[in-house]
């Protein structure tokens, strides 16, 4: 199995570095939602008090766009019907797309950090590896909704607006541990004093990375 | 062939439906190992879905599937190793090079040689000198034949194919045509489904009508003339309409 994973992961990031569809977006989506935070928030004396949320409301907002992309390249040309002929598990597939996103959800927030970082004038002050472990907990997430509700919105017209509808409502409680687990490393504090955060983050990454593995092959068939 | 082999496909009643719309009312046929079947049906009648469910891309509500004596139910990814599939949708990706595209269905196939295995099928289907390209660079024609490269690659046992002429000019859709014969003569099991009376009804051992969700009418080639065939579907789809 992970070595059919391979494979289509390395499709997916092959046809990406290929036509750069994808990042080329969400990159430059972020980088706009960041300038227009930046200057939105310009007069705001504790602008550090709502960089958290400004940095997961861009990581979301571009990761919708990724994640509908993803899924619409592979619908144009029947794609993901000709995974679905392949000799593999289906659920093989939800663990395959949920590791192609996370790629590349990952560097788009690599990238968005950084302009972030200098936009907003933050001294890390050593919690790097903290605010990587949120991120990442955070993505870990967030793919895992993205892919199992984009599978389900690009086969319906209105896609760029169903993917929104069915994942934001669901991912409020993983955006609010991420912000606040993020306030708390951008202030200087440890994880540890956020460890109820970090619980959920990690509790909603493991049911619903559950839920999509259990339910994704139904959401292809259907 | 044996006469003892389990048909390629046996469909006993089988019925789909999305919602309350009804696309198959009870599809009864079956299909010999080596044999070759062209399905014909007016818009609506079925056709794509019936190869939907054969390929194991959707489920039948209820009946029952066998393919080479297997339940399609319960065969899964084991059977999905002896289909291939061809459709007016080519399962390529337009960013990637025609064998970059076969070099990751051959890795998925787990063919023991994937690059000659591509090498080799390009060279069959007269891509060879194009793949480098990518496939968002080729015309519908070259499209297909790459589709058809792709549905080969794992050396299938049945192969269906919905709609393949379509979006062809002439010139493609005999070279396909032309292909086609080449895997009628190899002995494998191949349906097709088209909307073209004349070349559909060339190649194939057997013709049947799908109309309305049913098969209305099947035959093999030499039961009828070529020149009945236009008002033998005519009366058979209306059949199924009544």
């Amino acid at each position: 199995m992970w070595r059919k994973i391979f494979v289509l992961v390395q499709k997916d990031l092959l046809s990406e570095w290929t036509s750069k569809e994808i990042l080329s977006s969400t990159v430059f989506f972020s980088v706009l939602v960041l300038m227009v935070f930046n200057f939105g928030f310009e007069t705001v004396a504790d602008r550090m008090a709502a960089g958290p949320g400004i940095l997961w409301t861009t990581f979301l907002f571009a990761g919708i766009l990724g994640m509908n992309r993803l899924f619409l390249t592979e619908r144009e040309d029947g794609g993901i019907e000709g995974l679905m002929l392949c000799p593999i598990d289906r659920t093989t597939l939800y663990l395959a797309k949920w590791l192609s996103l996370l790629v590349i959800l990952s560097l788009t927030e690599i990238a968005t950090l950084a302009v972030f970082i200098l936009f907003f004038n933050i001294a890390l002050q050593g919690g790097l590896v903290a605010l990587i472990l949120v991120i990442v907990l955070g993505t870990a997430g967030l793919a895992a909704l993205g892919t199992t509700f984009a599978a389900m919105a690009v086969r319906t017209r209105t896609r760029e607006m169903m993917l929104p509808m069915l994942l934001i409502p669901i991912a409020v409680p993983l955006l609010m541990a991420a912000v606040k687990c993020t306030g708390a490393v951008l202030g200087g504090a440890t994880l540890a004093s956020v460890s109820s955060w970090i619980q959920l983050l990690i509790a909603f990454d493991v049911i619903f990375l559950a839920v999509g593995y259990m339910t994704f092959p139904t959401i292809l068939e259907e | 062939m044996s006469t003892q082999a389990a048909p390629a496909i046996e469909a006993r009643q089988v019925h789909k439906h999305f919602g309350h719309a009804v696309a198959l009312k009870g599809v009864d046929f079956t299909l010999p190992q080596g044999e070759s079947l062209t399905l014909f049906g007016p818009n609506g009648a079925g056709k794509t879905t019936l190869v939907r469910i054969l390929a194991t891309l959707a489920r039948a509500n209820s009946g029952e599937i066998r393919l080479f004596g297997q339940d399609l139910a319960e065969g899964g990814s084991n059977l999905r190793r002896r289909i291939g599939v061809v459709s007016h949708k080519s399962f390529l990706y337009g960013a990637l090079t025609a064998s970059q595209n076969l070099l990751f269905y051959a890795r998925m196939f787990d063919l023991a040689d994937p690059h000659r295995s591509v090498e080799e099928i390009l060279e069959r289907v007269g891509l060879a000198h194009r793949m480098h390209d990518a496939v968002g660079t080729f015309s519908r024609g070259l499209e297909q034949r790459c589709a058809i490269a792709r549905a080969l690659i794992h050396d299938p046992d049945l192969l269906l194919f919905d709609e393949p002429f379509t979006g062809l000019d002439p010139e493609a859709a005999d070279q396909l045509v032309g292909l086609l014969h080449q895997l009628h003569d190899s002995s494998r099991t191949v349906l097709l489904t088209s909307h073209d009376l004349n070349r559909g009804a060339e190649m194939a051992d057997q013709i049947a009508i799908l109309a309305s969700g049913r098969v209305v009418y099947q035959a093999r080639r030499d039961e009828f003339s070529g020149a009945d065939l236009a008002s033998l579907y005519r009366t058979a789809t209306q059949k199924g309409r009544a």
